[in-house]
């Protein structure tokens, strides 16, 4: 038999070239940051409470650093995935982010510029060749300010190398079952990243104050389920019907994409037909996520959260940390596998160096893992934080 | 021994007006697109710009059913006051009238609540509490929206628990080719809307006897019932300052009880608050859960039966046309892996004391194995010719 192949010479069509843009049809409103934290599973009071929030130095409601992706229509994947990759199916690999300074508000818009970057193909123990395709999202406010860039890996493969993986075995499809008493101990160990939000409160965390090898609290969220998956997918404004100019010239089937999963998850003409058929949560390549039957067709073995969710994961932890004197700068982001339902997420992260940067920043950096509760590493990070150095 | 039913605490709040809670925003286009489709309603009036930038309202609007998305218990809140110790919950019906104004993006809406009254009866339950109370729900101008009659249906917890059927633990299974069937069926009533578009549905072109056509949706799951909760505005941290609501004082039991919608909580440990994991709500979306109170699997909201019940009935109108007035009694709740399918039928044509030309029907929500989910009636406000 042949080796499986992977043809990835169409890409070379789309690199470096802008792609139509899509454009949320409202402006920012707090509830959609409201419902963003919590899909997220990050409460910081800064930016679901009013209150707190206008006693915080921005005086309002602002929505986290992670809160770019929401205002596409793809999460950040759409430059990383274009070009026909016949018979595929994609998973997302990674981002980079970097984080220019200005913060979203509620009446804001943002502007999402999209270039294809470049793509390499590796062969995977996991799903034989596969194309690792890279592309930008440079994100602007309405005044023209750059506000982030996200450089989005995705992980294309043969889709019959995915099912593959999972036929013939059982393993990993039911979720882990916890006690009552399991649970009720999971909630003190969740309350305790809380609590070090609540104390940190409005004030600042300074540089100064922070060591080398030294570690971040540990913050652990989930169990995950359908139910938490299918609020993070809602809480992305793409997702609901009439939310989105979307993209007139995206088509999933040109794409490569296989057939039960090649429905057409945002097709701004059926939307005004028949728009059942445009939900991704129901149809097209994003439903193994919330439908078991077809995560095991792509290669997950039950319920799987979204690579996008991760990335959030990584800068709230980050930014949750640093306060709201502080920002993540930079952060360089690989998933590894996703999380899945009945799993819980651990993170934990350790500061690896200090130093001022050319423009006389305060920096920290620190390396960010993220895991399940066996142990299993499911994304790891290289994040670099800016602090305020405290007043002489 | 047989376990005390005691309703008397319930006469202590009968026609008292409760703490309200408050939206801390105006309505957003957003909250009312989530909301149609949560509650698969897909009628571009509602959701698509264009289309509803070329209505007769020239902007988006909500559909009648959205007044229950603005407040924090689906409109159970004056239905569920007053302790019966160790009880459930569920939804058994409303009664609604609509009084003209819409709901547009920037209003604020704000429910006054009363307790109305209640009576006990012998049910499969054993003794149970039927309890009704008023929302009134208002816009910024002091225009009335909406009065929505909510039922609740209180009885033992451990009555509910020892009767749930295993038989209904599993979801039916459908093959693509019976999915594909439900799609085709599900796209004619779509098609009425997109047919209908913006011109009136004339109450002279109806007949008594006439049949509306059938709409179906689902199947339903555990994502598309979290879709639905998540579009109730209420089920977002922080999008309403709650009142102070004790939901053990109520008479759940500890483990149903939980912080939802707790506004201390929210501050505090915020992940207790949410109604989808924590408190009596679980058992929609966790079928542990759900069989502690007597459903076999993940079950879908009463509430949002009531709005499919007004969905189909204004969709059916048009534009030009409105539901001024209907009853819905929910005799069993939609299941994971069910479809909901709708009927109705034409049964009088009345012109009422305001010059208003009604049509009376009668509906019917159904599974697709003909159990019944919901019963009742309404009127439905018609343009007339000439």
């Amino acid at each position: 038999m042949s080796a499986p192949e992977l043809d990835c010479s169409d890409l070379d069509n789309y690199i470096g070239k802008p792609m139509q843009p899509a454009r949320m049809v409202d402006p920012i409103a707090n509830s959609d940051i409201r419902r963003w934290v919590q899909a997220m599973h990050y409460p910081n009071l800064l930016h679901y409470d009013h209150i707190y929030a206008a006693q915080s130095r921005h005086g309002q409601l602002v929505a986290p650093q992670s809160f770019p992706v929401v205002m596409d229509c793809a999460h950040g994947s759409a430059p990383s995935c274009i070009g026909m990759i016949p018979n595929s199916h994609m998973l997302f690999g990674g981002d980079e982010w970097w984080f220019y300074g200005p913060t979203l508000k509620a009446g804001e818009r943002v502007f999402n510029e999209r270039i294809p970057f470049d793509y390499t193909v590796k062969n995977t123990s996991s799903f034989g060749p596969t194309c690792f395709q890279r592309g930008d999202n440079f994100y602007y406010n309405q005044d023209g300010e750059l506000v982030a860039k996200q450089r989005s890996t995705s992980i294309r493969y043969l889709q019959a190398a995915g099912e593959a993986s999972q036929s013939g075995s059982t393993e990993g499809q039911d979720d882990p079952v916890w006690t009552d008493e399991e649970l009720e101990s999971l909630e003190d160990r969740k309350f305790t990243w809380i609590q070090m939000l609540h104390d940190l409160g409005h004030s600042p965390r300074y540089w100064d104050t922070v060591t080398v090898g030294e570690d971040l609290p540990e913050r652990v969220f989930g169990p995950h389920s359908i139910v938490s998956f299918t609020t993070e997918w809602r809480s992305y404004l793409f997702t609901s019907w009439g939310t989105t100019h979307r993209r007139t010239d995206l088509d999933i089937e040109a794409l490569g994409f296989v057939g039960p999963m090649a429905g057409k998850e945002q097709d701004p003409t059926l939307e005004r037909i028949n728009p059942e058929q445009t939900d991704g949560a129901y149809i097209g390549p994003s439903r193994g996520h919330l439908f078991p039957r077809w995560a095991r067709y792509i290669g997950m073995p039950r319920g799987y959260g979204y690579g996008a969710s991760m990335g959030a994961w990584l800068t709230d932890y980050a930014s949750g940390w640093a306060g709201e004197w502080g920002m993540v700068r930079h952060s360089a982001c690989n998933y590894r596998s996703p999380a899945l339902t009945g799993d819980i997420t651990i993170q934990t992260a350790k500061i690896t160096d200090k130093f001022v940067d050319e423009d006389g920043r305060h920096m920290v950096k620190m390396e960010v893992r993220m895991t399940n509760q066996l142990g299993s590493v499911l994304a790891t990070a290289k994040t670099t934080v800016e602090l305020p150095v405290r007043p002489a | 021994m047989v376990e005390a039913f005691d309703c008397s605490d319930i006469d202590n709040y009968l026609g008292k007006p409760m703490d309200q809670s408050f939206l801390r925003e105006p309505i957003a286009g957003n909250d009312i697109r989530r909301w149609v489709h949560a509650m698969h309603y897909p009628n571009l009036l509602h959701f698509d710009p264009k289309f509803a930038g070329e209505s007769q309202f020239g902007k988006l609007v909500a559909p009648q059913s959205f007044a229950i998305a603005t407040d924090d218990g689906h409109g159970a809140g004056p239905a569920c006051v007053g302790k019966i110790a160790n009880s459930h919950l569920l939804f058994g019906g409303d009664e609604w009238w609509f009084y003209g104004p819409r709901i547009l993006p920037g209003d604020t809406i704000e429910n006054q609540r009363i307790p109305f009254d209640y009576a006990v009866k012998q049910t499969g339950f054993g003794p149970t509490c039927f309890q009704r109370g008023d929302n009134n729900y208002v816009n910024q101008n002091g225009e009335a929206i909406a009065k929505q009659r909510s039922t609740a249906i209180r009885y033992l917890a451990s009555a509910g628990g020892g009767s749930v059927n295993e038989a209904d633990f599993d979801e039916p299974e459908w093959t693509d080719e019976e999915m594909d069937a439900f799609d085709a069926r599900r796209f004619a009533w779509v098609k009425m809307l997109r047919d209908l578009g913006h011109k009136e549905r004339w109450w002279d072109d109806v007949s008594v006897g006439d049949k509306l056509d059938e709409r179906l949706f689902g199947p339903h799951s555990i994502a598309s019932f979290t879709t639905e909760w998540r579009a109730y505005l209420m089920n977002t941290w922080g999008a309403i300052g709650f009142r102070k609501n004790d939901l053990e004082a109520l008479g759940f039991t500890r483990e149903m009880a939980g912080y939802e919608n707790d506004p201390d909580m929210m501050l505090d440990n915020t992940f207790l608050t949410d109604g989808a994991y924590y408190g009596p709500s679980r058992g929609h979306l966790f079928p542990k859960y759900a069989r502690r109170i007597g459903m076999p699997r993940g079950y879908g909201y009463g509430a949002s039966m009531g709005s499919w019940v007004t969905d189909y009935l204004s969709g059916w109108a048009g534009e030009h046309g409105m539901v001024v007035h209907s009853i819905a009694n929910y005799r069993g709740p939609a299941l994971t892996g069910d479809v909901t399918i709708q009927t109705a039928e034409v049964t009088e044509k009345s012109v009422d004391a305001d010059g208003r030309h009604l049509i009376h029907v009668k509906h019917l929500m159904e599974n697709q194995r003909g159990v019944k989910m919901c019963t009742g009636t309404a009127e439905i406000w018609l343009p007339k010719k000439g």
